[in-house]
């Protein structure tokens, strides 16, 4: 099932450092967490957007670890969809949990932000003016789309770019953006937002991403393990339930 | 019996009639517009959906999604704005961001494309609208032109609104439209389960029933 390297290792990580939380740090991340990221990315279709919220934790970077580990093992692309220097910020996250990362093969589409990660394909420059930088991004969406047949995007800062709109033509420019996803049946998209966050985004963006999102994840972490919440899926069976990860479940 | 009283709710419905459907559940509108797919394709009535700035294909794609595949063949699509081509699109318009434009163009295609027969009207993104047009001017304009279409004799209407959006909107529309209607559901969701709230409905009254829950495995499931 998982042949070859895995993408990451885990370093030397701090003793008494951040994630001492964590008792079995290793067979966290490695099996348990996997398993289930791997049921539920299977169960994700084609054409899927997903929207996972999540608290102040490591859920987004963990999730980024699992989807690329997942793909890889799938032979499935990456992309991350870096909004504003999300990525960059994550992949310092990591390093600071001293898990080193193969980052030549995650494919990165920028947009906005300074700082390289990963195997940059596209760049956006920002622009004050949303209808510039939102044309160029369906047109390089729609590149990666033909370069890449089946693929995983994952979108992280989409709240930067969201929080930046002030009018309803704004806003829903970039919503017409998002909502082509749903349309495009060879790629799986995930969207990765601080709950918090999203709760403060103006009300179209708040109810508009959780119209387009075909499934919706509640991640509520407690400090051995973490509660998925499953709001929204495409599949009706998981539709209100709740799912849990214990920490070091498989020993 | 898949749909439950879900159908009863909507046989109680003669043509002419103005359903206001108010969403605040993940999948509400989806297992609604299954339900009405269903019904339609089960009564040979006729259906006209129209799809405001690409909102219908949200809720099919989902329901794609969801069932593998989506018959839409007895219906017809009027398509405003947008670029989501699903279904059998009947006419095309563009999107014009002069409300009042948009509303003449409108009349014009309703008219020439709708069913003289008995129809079911499914109209969607009507909230993409006023959320669009969220000023008193441009909101009094919208209320004005769905005056003008609920009259109609042979149409049954159902306009499907999120909630959400419309109560965060500035000039409180939705009161308004609920005046209009003669039939406001509501849809919650408890856990797995869809509620569908009789606020104001005439099979309700009847039926002395408040409301009608489905669990979402019965009414998307396999």
């Amino acid at each position: 099932m998982r042949a070859g390297k895995p993408l990451y290792e885990l370093g030397n990580h701090r003793k008494g450092g951040a994630i001492n939380f964590i008792p079995s740090f290793p067979i966290y991340i490695r099996w348990y967490l996997l398993d289930m990221v791997e049921g539920l990315l299977d169960g994700v279709k084609y054409g899927e957007v997903v929207l996972i919220k999540y608290p102040p934790s490591y859920v987004p970077e963990f999730t980024i670890l699992h989807i690329a580990e997942y793909a890889k093992s799938r032979g499935i692309p990456v992309i991350i969809d870096d909004n504003f220097d999300a990525f960059p910020i994550i992949v310092s996250h990591l390093e600071a949990l001293g898990i080193s990362f193969d980052l030549n093969s995650i494919y990165v589409v920028k947009t906005g932000g300074n700082i390289n990660v990963g195997n940059l394909i596209a760049k956006i420059k920002y622009h004050p003016d949303p209808r510039v930088y939102l044309k160029e991004y369906r047109e390089t969406m729609k590149r990666v789309s033909l370069k890449f047949k089946e693929c995983i995007t994952i979108s992280i800062g989409i709240e930067s770019v969201l929080s930046r709109l002030t009018t309803p033509q704004e806003l829903y420019l970039a919503i017409f953006e998002i909502q082509k996803a749903l349309e495009n049946k060879n790629r799986k998209s995930v969207y990765l937002v601080n709950g918090k966050i999203f709760n403060a985004l103006p009300s179209i963006a708040r109810v508009e991403l959780s119209r387009i999102a075909s499934t919706i994840v509640n991640t509520k972490p407690y400090p051995t393990g973490a509660h998925l919440y499953i709001l929204k899926s495409s599949n009706p069976e998981l539709v209100g339930k709740e799912i849990t990860v214990e920490v070091g479940g498989k020993q | 019996m898949k749909f439950g009283l879900l159908w009863e709710v909507i046989r109680d419905k003669k043509f002419g009639e103005t359903v206001i459907v108010e969403n605040q559940a993940s999948l509400g509108i989806e297992a609604l517009l299954l339900s009405l797919i269903e019904y339609s394709r089960a009564n040979n009535t006729p259906l006209l959906i129209e799809d405001i700035l690409d909102t219908f294909p949200i809720y099919a794609r989902h329901l794609e999604l969801i069932l593998g595949n989506l018959n839409l063949g007895n219906s017809r699509i009027l398509k405003i704005g947008g670029s989501d081509d699903i279904g059998k699109i009947a006419e095309k318009l563009k999107f014009e961001t002069d409300l009042r434009v948009y509303l003449s163009r409108y009349k014009k295609a309703f008219y020439s494309i709708s069913p003289n027969e008995n129809f079911i009207d499914l109209v969607f993104g009507l909230d993409r609208l006023f959320a669009l047009n969220d000023t008193p001017m441009g909101t009094s304009e919208l209320i004005n032109s769905i005056k003008t279409y609920i009259t109609n004799k042979n149409r049954l209407a159902f306009y499907f609104f999120e909630l959400d959006l419309m109560e965060s909107l500035s000039t409180s529309p939705m009161p308004l439209i609920e005046e209009l209607a003669t039939s406001v559901i509501r849809i919650t969701q408890d856990r797995d389960t869809i509620v569908f709230t009789m606020i104001k409905d005439s099979w309700a009254l009847k039926a002395k029933m408040k409301e009608v829950r489905i669990s979402i495995r019965d009414i998307l499931g396999g």
